[in-house]
């Protein structure tokens, strides 16, 4: 039945999550026209020629009315193409051509091609958890995976309508998979990496207690191998994790498909990118890479070679595990809680230290290359590390080394004993917020922690991440208290004579 | 040449397909040969009829000024009615294809000028609207009226 208006119900995307918006379409006699109002974008805009042929192509009459189509509320920016569906769908039942049972029910976000077909759009992910919080059934794009149970359907094309949206079929569930995509990521293992056992003891603290790593070492030495192993080291993500996870990959406009097993995000962005290319930003706002490794790894290759700006950015989300971006229309909030891996060459020709190459490099110019990373972005890495060339004879052999099975399985026991350890106290704080008291450490291992503190004049934050860094050696002893060794132990990753 | 109509469709008003049938007082070539301009003022014919059959007073045909032509000015209750009339020939066009597309922002610029000149000529009536009549001629005897109520605004 044909009628003077209807409403549809979709959402924006606003940063990674999803606010509902209502498509209001009136048709009223007068010259025959779209006009869109209720602050679109130039992309919104678009819609009417997209829909108007799509209409063609299907089969369905285009009105000979006046169209005025009001997004609401009026006040908020709307962006992107997701508006195309559901404009469709509420002139489709403003006119009458299709039923309207269980409409009012679902909403609608996805672009259309000109032949009527429906496209994905970014943030399918955080349309579906609006869509569930407000008790609505998503309709999509035939290709994007339903992440709550029975959330979404597929809708292949507009002229599947005809039939009612009843009889569409529910969308692929994303599903935690155990076939091809854990292959990928068990295609590389650290038995790979040979002769560098100091550095996967570094990369297994780093991975027990959550602590930043920096390897410094020449080129060829294997940093980059090791970083590109660090996920399979890692316990697998719990539904909550990949959850937050999948909002920002779909936000992003990423293939889902790789989060899929709960294996964690590994970013690596060349050392060129924009502070907004690691952070989030543009217009319409996306998250970052730092974002994008929320819940896994951010590796950043080169260190010195990223800009200072963008190094600096990354404070606030090492700091407080969240992106915070105030823009003119508000704040927008990125989770962004990864680890850091870092590599760095010693000096700028890279052999400074080595003992086989002779450095060319003058010391002004190895002075400006640390400093580039000194400073507060190194007070935030735990753990650092030398990396030495592996014995070349060793890997003419063709050794295996220590495996990422193995690795896990310390890392994964450590983890357990220290949730434990935590859990046994009153207050289950992380330790990363704790004070040294809190840590446990014996007499002998606080004697030796003032010790190394006095003489190397180490400031109030840099012995609190020593006394961390023993906490989780420990840990992986499977130790109720923190001993001298582990204390001496965790001194050994914070000091360095080259850098 | 001057065309009246001869019937008009029992269930005519605003915003409705109305069926009519006309007559011209000569015999004229096929449709398809027929100038724009003959074309045009036998769509007027029709419209102006129409118009004053629903009960509308017909002030003035093709009234010109500085600004251009305005088709039919009627007045319907107290409102001046600035009427455009769009005509095609339903046989060589697309048979779906509207008249009143052509009604183009330029267009409706114009009469808006139109009525603010005629609006200052004569003070009796300060309201104005501005209709649209969409002439489809199918054939030497049937043509399909659509009255387009208000069709655009001062602000569009």
């Amino acid at each position: 039945m044909a009628r003077d208006s209807y409403a549809a119900k979709t959402g924006v995307l606003r940063g990674v999550e999803a606010l509902p918006v209502m498509v209001e379409v009136n048709a009223s006699n007068g010259i025959p026209g779209v006009t869109i109002v209720g602050l679109a974008d130039t992309a919104v805009l678009e819609a009417r020629h997209r829909v108007r042929c799509a209409f063609r192509e299907c089969g369905f009459e285009w009105p000979r009315a006046h169209l005025t189509v009001n997004l609401a509320p009026s006040e908020l920016r709307k962006t992107g193409t997701g508006f195309d569906l559901p404009i469709a769908v509420a002139i489709l039942a403003c006119t009458g051509q299709i039923p309207t049972k269980d409409l009012e029910s679902c909403m609608f976000v996805g672009e259309l091609a000109l032949s009527g077909a429906v496209c994905g759009t970014r943030g399918m992910v955080a349309f579906e958890r609006l869509a569930m919080e407000q008790g609505l059934t998503l309709v999509g794009p035939p290709g994007a995976l339903s992440t709550v149970n029975g959330g979404m359907r597929s809708l292949e094309s507009l002229v599947m309508l005809l039939q009612g949206v009843g009889t569409l079929p529910l969308a692929k569930p994303f599903l935690k998979q155990s076939n091809d995509d854990e292959d990928v990521v068990s295609a590389i293992d650290f038995a790979d990496v040979i002769d560098q056992d100091l550095a996967k003891r570094a990369f297994v603290i780093a991975a027990s207690g959550d602590h930043g790593l920096l390897m410094v070492g020449p080129p060829g030495a294997g940093k980059s191998m090791m970083a590109k192993r660090m996920p399979t080291i890692l316990s697998p993500m719990d539904e909550k994790e990949q959850a937050e996870a999948l909002v920002i990959h779909s936000a992003a406009g990423l293939e889902l498909g790789c989060l899929r097993g709960g294996a964690r995000p590994f970013r690596a962005p060349h050392h060129a990118i924009s502070l907004g290319g690691m952070i989030g930003g543009g217009r319409p706002m996306r998250p970052g890479e730092a974002s994008l490794a929320h819940k896994g790894v951010l590796f950043l290759d080169e260190l010195p070679e990223f800009g200072p700006r963008v190094l600096q950015s990354l404070r606030q989300p090492l700091e407080e595990h969240e992106v915070r971006l105030v823009r003119v229309d508000g704040t927008y909030v990125f989770p962004s809680d990864f680890m850091l891996v870092a590599a760095a060459n010693p000096c700028p020709c890279g052999y400074l230290g080595d003992p086989d190459h002779p450095c060319t490099c003058s010391a002004a110019r190895i002075q400006a290359y640390q400093t580039r990373i000194g400073g507060p972005l190194m007070d935030r890495i735990d753990v650092l590390v030398d990396v030495a060339r592996p014995d070349s004879s060793r890997i003419i052999a063709g050794e295996k080394g220590m495996s990422s099975k193995q690795m896990a399985v310390q890392v994964a026991a450590a983890r357990e004993y220290g949730s434990w350890r935590r859990a046994r106290e009153d207050e289950d704080k992380p330790d990363r917020a704790r004070t040294v008291p809190e840590l446990h450490l014996d007499s002998p291992a606080k004697a030796a922690l003032e010790g190394v503190a006095k003489r190397l004049g180490l400031g109030g934050r840099n012995i609190v991440r020593i006394a961390r860094v023993a906490r989780t050696v420990a840990d992986l002893d499977e130790s109720d208290m923190v001993t001298r060794d582990h204390v001496m132990e965790a001194c050994a990753y914070r000091t360095r004579t080259t850098l | 040449m001057t065309a009246s109509l001869t019937s008009i469709a029992p269930d005519c008003g605003p915003g409705r397909d109305v069926m009519v049938r006309y007559a011209t007082d000569s015999d004229i070539p096929a449709l398809s040969e027929l100038g724009n301009k003959v074309m045009g003022s036998l769509g007027e014919d029709l419209a102006a009829q129409y118009l004053s059959f629903c009960g509308y007073d017909i002030l003035e045909r093709n009234w010109r000024c500085c600004f251009g032509e305005a088709d039919i000015i009627a007045e319907d209750d107290d409102v001046i009615v600035l009427v455009e009339v769009k005509t095609r020939l339903s046989a060589v066009s697309c048979p779906t294809l509207a008249p009143e597309i052509a009604v183009d922002a330029r267009k409706r610029n114009r009469y808006q000028k139109l009525a603010l000149m005629y609006l200052s000529k004569q003070t009796r009536v300060d309201t104005v609207r501005f209709d649209v009549v969409a002439v489809n001629v199918f054939d030497e005897h049937v043509a399909q009226l659509r009255h387009l109520c208000g069709a655009y605004e001062w602000d569009y």
